[in-house]
């Protein structure tokens, strides 16, 4: 056989073959939903859109911005100033970080949401409530009203000392006590069709009051 | 063989063959909680005990009782009527009234039902309670563990419902149940588990006064049940 004849068969053989492969499973780790290295506002989950800050009551825009992260380069973060109008109503002016899904994706494979927050403010705030929103724009609710977004939500507890990392089960998500219409399904229901991730810091300021501050969230991962 | 023996061989055949059960789970059927028709505290579902009524925001208000009068389409229902002061401090307290029942022998398990179903009407008094007045109907759990392990004697879960001034009959989802976003210590084992271990009702009304506005109503519940 020639040396031409020999490259021949060796390459015959190699296509023609029956191939081998290694075919047990690899974990692919945590999915990340943004960790924010890549240094822009695009999740690392191709689900989601641009990250976007704002403030509720009123309703508003913020700059999001890039800025150290919890032992990373990046992290994101967001000025905010609440004033509450002095009115006898608390209007829980809030600060939020959000990004929306351009389709709903299911949540229901993991079993929790973790990430790293940090809140910094230029007084005590007596009574904050800091919480993470799931929204499911396309359930339904249970009376058929058309309602802007249902979500389910949960508390976070935070150090005012830096930066804390926080891991909630999906489990202790559900319908926020302000959200009079209720879930088709419940809070599974919605788990499986998230559309929006929202960490918002409700500063529940007294009457007529206000505070500027920063909120700054980095490794956003389900587990 | 006579006739002794072979039943005696039946008895034997039917204790050692091996036996048949249906395996299927059972709809445990719907479980008055209280319709109130006795005309006393004590709940129909023989776990709880007595109703009592209490105001909240504060704890020390002492202008509240609670009574039976007439019920939605029925001989009575369970009420409390309660006037409520938001103290001028610039923070709203979120004052309010409500009725509760505990179980007296350790907690029950709800997931085997679907629904809780209620009937409920607020009357409003002068000063008048705001529209925007709220019902939290809440489910206590205080034998679950915390996931940190830190000690929580007070976990609950919640659903919320508007009030209407006329009799309304509402069925609340028990998935539509979750822990408010101000419990920040988390239940090890979620909504699910504080279903399984619930060890009293408690069904408030929050005034949602402004700061410093008083108000007084009345607030009715009747035909409590589980299905």
């Amino acid at each position: 056989m020639s040396r031409r004849a020999a490259t021949v068969g060796l390459v015959i053989s190699c296509t023609a073959g029956a191939g081998c492969f290694d075919v047990r499973m690899t974990d692919p780790g945590p999915p990340v939903v943004d960790d924010f290295e890549d240094g822009d506002l695009t999740p690392a989950m191709r689900s989601f859109a641009n990250w976007t800050c704002g403030t509720y009551e009123p309703r508003g825009q913020l700059t999001c911005q890039l800025v150290d992260g919890d032992a990373s380069n990046f992290g994101l973060s967001t000025s905010f100033s609440i004033a509450d109008a002095p009115d006898g109503i608390q209007r829980h002016g809030s600060a939020f970080v959000t990004t929306d899904a351009n389709r709903p994706v299911d949540l229901t494979a993991w079993s929790a949401i973790a990430f790293d927050v940090r809140v910094t403010t230029n007084k005590v705030v007596p009574d904050p409530l800091f919480h993470l929103d799931l929204s499911c724009s396309t359930v339904p609710s249970e009376s058929g009203t058309a309602v802007v977004a249902l979500s389910v939500v949960q508390g976070i507890a935070y150090s005012n000392d830096g930066w804390t990392t926080v891991v909630l089960a999906l489990s202790n998500f559900g319908p926020p006590p302000w959200q009079p219409e209720h879930i088709q399904g419940g809070s599974i229901a919605c788990l499986r069709a998230i559309d929006e991730i929202s960490f918002v810091w409700d500063a529940a300021l007294p009457d007529g009051e206000s505070v500027t501050g920063t909120l700054s969230i980095d490794e956003v991962r389900l587990q | 063989m006579t006739a002794r023996a072979a039943r005696i061989a039946l008895l034997l055949v039917a204790a050692t063959a091996p036996a048949c059960f249906d395996v299927r789970s059972v709809d445990p059927g719907g479980v008055l909680i209280d319709d109130f028709d006795d005309g006393d505290f004590v709940p129909t579902m023989l776990e709880l005990d007595a109703w009592q009524c209490y105001a909240f925001n504060p704890r020390t208000n002492p202008n509240y009782h609670c009574d039976h009068d007439e019920g939605f389409a029925s001989p009575y229902s369970l009420f409390v009527d309660f006037y409520v002061e938001d103290t001028p401090d610039d923070t709203q307290q979120f004052g309010g009234a409500g009725l509760t029942t505990s179980t007296m022998n350790g907690p029950i398990d709800l997931t085997p039902y679907r629904d809780l179903i209620l009937s409920l009407r607020l009357r409003s008094g002068t000063p008048a309670i705001p529209s925007e007045a709220v019902v939290y109907i809440e489910l206590y759990c205080r034998t679950v563990p915390s996931e940190s392990g830190a000690a929580v004697s007070d976990f609950y879960i919640v659903q919320p419902v508007t009030p209407t001034g006329d009799w309304s009959t509402l069925r609340l989802a028990l998935t539509n149940w979750g822990p408010p976003p101000w419990q920040t210590e988390h239940i090890k084992g979620g909504t699910q588990a504080c279903l399984r271990a619930v060890d009293s009702i408690s069904i408030s009304l929050a005034a949602q006064l402004k700061d410093g506005q008083a108000g007084r109503g009345t607030f009715f519940i009747d035909n409590l049940r589980l299905q």
